[in-house]
């Protein structure tokens, strides 16, 4: 019975641990950092796609106004949460600076362009709207360069 | 014509009963990410529940025992009190996710913030459960469930390369930049949302709440083999619809209102109000459900008066455990986490948990006692055994894969 007791004991030691430790981020070398860059514009890519989609159908007429507004909302506070996400890491070496500085324009002004898409879908604005699509596909092409590269 | 519109009426009600939040999230994620890849976690957890639902309703419908009886008396009093904290934690959790999806679909239509609706769906859910007839909240939301239908239709209307469907369906394999332990993941969040423990409580104690006998079995047969299958059809048909819309774009899925955009591609305002409606009814009944089932297991296991089938004051103590799960829930999802993440994590968990759910109705549907020459024959023997091994398996590998994963990350 003793016995059993230390071994359950230590099987729950073990696994709160592993708890604790998964809970953790660990250090990252250069390439964990490349790999988190290229997770981020992937990401970011389908944020731009599921706002880019939206608001499409509200332009052509096949949703209804709050809806579309919520899922570009929603693709917006994504956006800025990958963002912070990336901000938040620590850079490993000099590489891994310029690596980020490079990614968090991109991204920044992705997220950016979601808001003015916000913006615009709220007022009415079609032509608003309009444009910022266009800006958003080229910031598509962007982000999907730097996941290539990353 | 009147028997034969009852049995029609039971086989729509299973059908728009069996898609609950879980079912639209898991579904419509996978489609994005996975494409069809995943379909054989759906056609598997169908066929488990289906099995296993007609297992309970017999139990029920002859033995005259419900699923939470069995496991009282067979896994024995304080065996069944740690399944019960277990199914009732897991109860709550799930009620809260269908209460944060009914206030989500509130949000995409009105515009205003779903926190505000949390509490106002709670207080018209516990109402239902107070007030309406059993059959009428079983009827009522499983026919405005069928509104999913709709994502069939878009099917249609979409440019859907059936011939890759089938390929990926057929010959599944872990699409490239994915890893197996993300795939498997995945597929036991959609194996848990076909197998959620509420559905097959309420499915037995509701046989008992419509005094079906052992004449009633064939009723509950065409509910179950018709019923559920057509439901696992309507999760197929939601992850298939995200395919040419979603998938193309790289779209992650992880909010509920982009379960709806391939809906809205095919058939514009119409379809995407259809399909809102569909999300409504799904969430609402599956949340009356939930907090119905956690009334009838925790009733059941301590042997108090339980049921619609008792005026409220003849039951209180299942209406209070109603109440109470209600106000529980609530209070989990105002705390402003994130209802699609609740659900996921729910349905992971939940098909941790199911084994000791399905387990003891196996059991006692062997039973010749209880179920005279209505026990199990070979072919459900070896299909719920079967399916208990794969729960097993499943069960096993559900906390490691959750850890590994961040959850699906």
């Amino acid at each position: 019975m003793r016995c059993w007791a230390v071994v359950t004991c230590r099987v729950i030691v073990i696994a709160l641990l592993s708890v604790l430790t998964s809970c953790v981020s660990p250090a990252i070398d250069s390439a964990g950092y490349r790999d988190k860059v290229g997770h981020a514009a992937e990401k970011m890519t389908g944020i731009i796609g599921s706002a880019q989609l939206a608001a499409e159908q509200d332009l052509a007429g096949k949703a209804f106004g709050t809806y579309a507004d919520q899922v570009i909302s929603d693709a917006e506070q994504d956006a800025q949460s990958v963002v912070g996400q990336l901000d938040s890491v620590q850079p490993p070496d000099e590489a891994s600076i310029t690596l980020r500085n490079q990614a968090d324009d991109v991204l920044q002004n992705a997220a950016g362009q979601l808001s003015d898409l916000r913006i615009a879908q709220r007022r009415g604005d079609k032509a608003g709207m309009r444009q910022s699509l266009k800006d958003l596909s080229d910031s598509l092409a962007k982000v999907q360069q730097l996941q290539d590269s990353a | 014509m009147k028997k034969f519109l009852q049995l029609g009426l039971g086989v729509v009600t299973a059908v728009g009963g069996f898609v609950d939040i879980g079912n639209l999230v898991t579904s419509g994620i996978t489609g994005a990410r996975f494409g069809a890849s995943l379909t054989w976690a759906i056609i598997i957890g169908t066929i488990g529940m289906t099995v296993y639902a007609e297992m309970a309703g017999r139990v029920s419908a002859v033995g005259g025992r419900t699923v939470f009886h069995a496991v009282r008396e067979r896994l024995g009093v304080r065996t069944a009190l740690v399944n019960m904290i277990a199914s009732g934690l897991l109860n709550l959790l799930t009620l809260a996710a269908e209460l944060g999806g009914v206030a989500l679909v509130l949000q995409l239509v009105t515009g205003v913030n779903y926190l505000i609706w949390v509490p106002i769906v709670a207080a018209v859910m516990w109402l239902a459960i107070w007030r309406l007839p059993f059959t009428w909240l079983e009827n009522l939301f499983g026919v405005l469930g069928l509104a999913l239908i709709v994502f069939v239709v878009a099917l249609f209307k979409l440019p859907t390369d059936w011939h890759g469907l089938w390929q990926q369906t057929w010959h599944p394999r872990v699409p490239n930049g994915e890893g197996h332990p993300t795939y498997f993941f995945y597929a036991v969040s959609l194996f848990g949302a076909c197998l959620v423990p509420y559905q097959v409580v309420f499915f037995s104690s509701g046989g008992r709440e419509e005094k079906w006998s052992p004449g009633s079995v064939t009723e509950m047969r065409m509910n179950s083999l018709i019923g559920f299958p057509l439901g696992g059809l309507l999760s197929i048909a939601i992850m298939f619809a995200a395919v040419p819309v979603l998938q193309p774009r790289g779209v992650d899925v992880a909010h509920l209102g982009q379960v709806a955009l391939p809906v809205t591609q095919a058939l514009g305002v119409t379809g995407l109000a259809i399909a809102l409606l569909g999300f409504f009814a799904a969430t609402f009944a599956a949340g009356a459900e939930c907090a119905l089932s956690t009334g009838y297991l925790i009733s059941q296991y301590f042997g108090w008066p339980w049921g619609k089938m008792h005026r409220p004051a003849a039951a209180p103590q299942f209406h209070l455990v109603c109440l109470a799960a209600v106000i529980a829930a609530t209070g989990f999802i105002l705390t402003t986490i994130d209802p699609v993440t609740v659900t996921l994590v729910s349905v992971v968990l939940g098909a941790a948990a199911v084994p000791l759910t399905y387990f003891p109705v196996l059991i006692v549907a062997n039973d010749r006692d209880y179920m005279g020459d209505r026990v199990n024959r070979r072919l459900s023997n070896t299909l719920g055994t079967l399916f208990l091994v794969v729960m097993l398996v499943t069960s096993l590998a559900t906390l490691p894969l959750l850890f590994i994963t961040k959850a699906g990350l």
